[in-house]
């Protein structure tokens, strides 16, 4: 069985959709329109972060200090404060004007304020690019690769209200993220009128679908369908499957055996059904 | 929430005449999805009703229209609002008994307005 080191997002029934959290040292994407919940997010991460004695820093382009402090509260995280006073979070507010674009600055502050294991969010990361055009693929490529170096990273996109998903702005982060996260709210408040979807999760196995959740004060983020993702998670015993289906193991190509060998340690639904299907074909 | 779901739509679901159960969203998005048949013979069906949804969707909302139901090849696609954003899409065969089928989507119609009509 692999084992694999996961960091736990702090929102509650996520992590069962991402196979145990997001993967160490990489940069997830949190995408949504206005009034998703992305800021919410962020600092879920974070705190998450802190109550297992790991530093946190907040790069906002519109919020200072404050308003971060009085957001957490809101909810009902008055902690964050005294986060914020032991020095393990560090909130700082950049001028978008002036970083115009992906600088030093941004970079070195991030760097000289991580620890052994930090968590970062960029909350937004849009106005940091908004000017982006493809050509400075690169030069996002190159800035993620330093935040993957820095620590574990949460960075929030703007989902432009009108639905135009082909905007250098957002495919770039969304082509270079390790995961993207899309977090939807249609506004009638009903059930299903909030919705988060995995897009992807580089390197990693993650829920297919749409799940609703809610934004509660004292709890924060918390996203339903897990316990039904898992009840589909099936795990597999590769020698059983195919004594069931009449096959010697022996018979089998080492390097088909060893892929079989992850399909079944996947627990992807279905996955006996897969592996029998595919020994019939090729074995 | 997703449990419920599949719970209450499980007497819709289980007949073997009902090729697919889904749970759409007024702006397209399945929220909930079974599918009874082989994927590779849904493919086309499926990829034809993701086009049409949207659509679709509005006309039953604005019209206020309480059922709405199309032929495609050998099988039909029947149509419900549950509540202001959702819709209950059933694909089933020809060969279903429409007398259950209308009972069991009464039923589903009235608990699932409950548990998705207000949070």
């Amino acid at each position: 069985m692999r084992m694999e080191m996961r960091v736990e997002t702090g929102v509650y029934g996520l992590d069962e959709l991402l196979d145990s959290g997001f993967r160490p040292n990489t940069v997830n994407v949190v995408l949504g329109s206005t009034g998703t919940g992305k800021t919410i997010f962020s600092l879920q991460f974070l705190l998450k972060g802190l109550e297992r004695g790991e530093k946190g820093i907040f790069i906002s382009f519109d919020m200072d200090v404050k308003d971060v402090v009085d957001v957490a509260s809101a909810i009902g995280w008055e902690e964050v404060e005294d986060y914020v006073d032991s020095g393990m979070l560090v909130i700082n507010k950049f001028y978008a004007e002036n970083v115009s674009y992906i600088n030093n600055d941004l970079l070195t502050f991030i760097v000289s304020e991580s620890g052994e294991t930090t968590r970062i969010a960029i909350d937004s990361f849009t106005p940091l690019i908004s000017s982006l055009s493809y050509e400075m693929r690169n030069d996002v490529n190159w800035f993620f690769s330093k935040l993957r170096e820095a620590g574990t990273a949460v960075i929030t996109l703007e989902e432009p209200l009108n639905g135009d998903m082909s905007e250098p702005s957002v495919v770039i982060p969304l082509f270079l993220g390790d995961s993207v996260i899309q977090l939807k709210n249609i506004g009638y408040g009903e059930a299903f009128n909030r919705t988060l979807r995995v897009i992807k999760h580089r390197g990693s196995w993650h829920a297919e679908g749409v799940f609703p959740y809610r934004i509660l004060e004292g709890l924060g983020m918390i996203v339903e369908g897990g316990e039904f993702v898992e009840s589909m998670r099936e795990p597999v015993d590769l020698n059983q499957t195919l004594e069931k289906a009449g096959i010697k193991r022996e018979k089998i190509d080492k390097d088909m055996l060893k892929k079989l060998q992850r399909v079944a340690e996947s627990r992807t639904a279905r996955a006996e059904e897969i592996i029998v299907n595919i020994l019939k074909k090729y074995a | 929430m997703i449990s419920r779901v599949s719970f209450i739509l499980y007497p819709i679901y289980s007949d073997p005449e009902v090729k697919m159960t889904a749970l759409y969203r007024i702006d397209g998005i399945p929220v909930f999805l079974k599918i009874n048949a082989p994927k590779r013979e849904m493919a086309s069906t499926l990829y034809w009703l993701e086009g049409q949804i949207k659509d679709m969707l509005h006309q039953i909302f604005n019209r206020n229209l309480s059922e709405a139901s199309f032929r495609f090849g050998d099988v039909r696609i029947h149509m419900y609002p549950v509540s202001r954003t959702i819709v209950l899409a059933i694909m089933a065969s020809e060969e279903v008994s429409m007398y259950k089928l209308e009972v069991d989507v009464r039923t589903a119609q009235t608990q699932l307005a409950r548990l998705v009509g207000c949070e």
